[in-house]
């Protein structure tokens, strides 16, 4: 880990009319750090990553965002294609949904490579030949690269979306909700694929999830949130082992043990 | 997409037809970088003519009613067809000339003359075939009929 923060959170809140969405959230995630959001529904930890994305706009508060030429830029100051860029460079966004984050129409090698010739690689063969790669390393049979999304199940659907995120080599990967959709097998080998991808790469990470098993084995950090509010945060150990306030113990209290 | 210069999407378009067809498929409206800088579509133009775009003297406007939309390119304009590097621009190629003005080097069309598999190829641009029909040349049809009058 190098000796500075990727993203530097800082007293962000979002109101939606008189409503709250989240209301003075600060933090710093370093990189190659994963730091994941609980709470229940409606605890504003999606509008969170929509502030932190840039997808919303926060009411007040600052996200800064370390830039790969080592300048710590305003998010929210940046122009509009400018921020479009970074978005499909260095950053990634996994929905919880596959079908929002994938083109269903076209070829699974066609949405892996997007990315690439949007950055003005012109190689057909090498986009090709990267997109193959990255089928491979989701586990996705080589052979299925000329086929539709719309084909895959939803595991391979997910596994998909996130070798289309993770092409560029991103260096910031948002997750939401990413187990969401599929059942317990599947979720299993999605995060062991999760994990090993991070680990290998290097990425920093924010995932938002319900499922503190998630953060349990993903996430080196978690932020639990409740009302809009952060309520706790630490190392993910500490958290669930020896959680402080009273709502994470009754969140972490109320998974079942198996 | 013109203000963010975000055009990654009509490669997606020429990788699928790569992908499905072994080589780039879009005959018509195919997509072009208009000095550098923005990708137009130049519907309804044939692909065959896209290199006649690049530095033309004409001014040239194309309109698409149903998007009330209208643009032009200027003269002396740079036009380049979008591609791969390992899939380069390619216009048709016609193996014969025109059938019935013997012209080369224009688009022919392949009309079918017969259900026993008769076919011909000849100028697209008809106004130019007769032109040239009427000022002496022949295609090897327009021969062949004569000779059998």
């Amino acid at each position: 880990m190098s000796a500075v923060p990727l993203l530097k959170v800082n007293d962000v809140s979002k109101f939606y009319g008189s409503r709250t969405g989240c209301r003075n959230v600060s933090f710093e995630l370093w990189p190659g750090e994963v730091l994941a959001i609980v709470g229940e529904s409606g605890s504003g930890k999606t509008t969170l990553l929509s502030c932190l994305s840039t997808r919303l706009m926060p009411s007040s508060g600052i996200v800064e965002y370390h830039m790969r030429d080592g300048q710590y830029r305003d998010l929210a100051r940046m122009g509009e294609a400018e921020r479009r860029f970074l978005m499909r460079t260095d950053w990634g966004f996994v929905h919880q949904n596959p079908a929002d984050g994938l083109r269903m129409t076209v070829s699974a090698g066609a949405n892996v490579g997007e990315r690439l010739m949007a950055v003005g690689d012109r190689h057909y063969g090498n986009i090709r030949a990267t997109a193959a790669d990255w089928l491979r390393r989701v586990e996705i049979e080589e052979d299925r690269i000329d086929d539709q999304p719309r084909a895959f199940s939803g595991g391979m659907r997910q596994r998909l979306q996130i070798a289309r995120n993770l092409v560029t080599s991103p260096r910031l990967v948002f997750m939401d909700e990413p187990t969401g959709g599929l059942d317990v097998s599947v979720q299993a080998r999605l995060l062991d694929l999760v994990r090993g991808l991070v680990h290998d790469l290097g990425l920093s990470a924010i995932i938002v999830t319900h499922d503190l098993a998630v953060a349990r084995l993903l996430s080196h950090r978690m932020m639990v949130m409740k009302d809009g509010l952060v309520i706790e945060q630490g190392l993910t150990d500490r958290v669930l082992d020896d959680p402080r306030e009273p709502y994470t113990q009754l969140l972490v209290s109320s998974i079942l043990q198996v | 997409m013109h203000a963010l210069e975000e055009y990654g999407l009509m490669h997606v378009k020429l990788y699928e037809d790569i992908a499905r067809n072994g080589h780039i498929a879009t005959t018509y409206a195919y997509p072009v970088k208009v000095e550098g800088r923005y990708v137009m579509d130049p519907s309804p133009t044939p692909k065959f003519d896209n290199p006649k775009m690049h530095m033309s003297e004409a001014l040239q406007l194309f309109g698409a009613g149903r998007e009330k939309r209208i643009y032009a390119v200027p003269p002396y304009t740079e036009v380049v067809s979008l591609d791969f590097e390992d899939h380069p621009f390619e216009i048709q190629h016609f193996d014969k000339p025109c059938a019935l003005c013997g012209a080369e080097h224009v688009y022919l069309d392949e009309v079918v003359l017969d259900d026993k598999g008769g076919r011909m190829f000849v100028c697209s641009d008809t106004d130019h075939c007769e032109d040239r029909r009427e000022h002496g040349h022949a295609g090897h049809l327009l021969a062949q009929q004569e000779a059998a009058e």
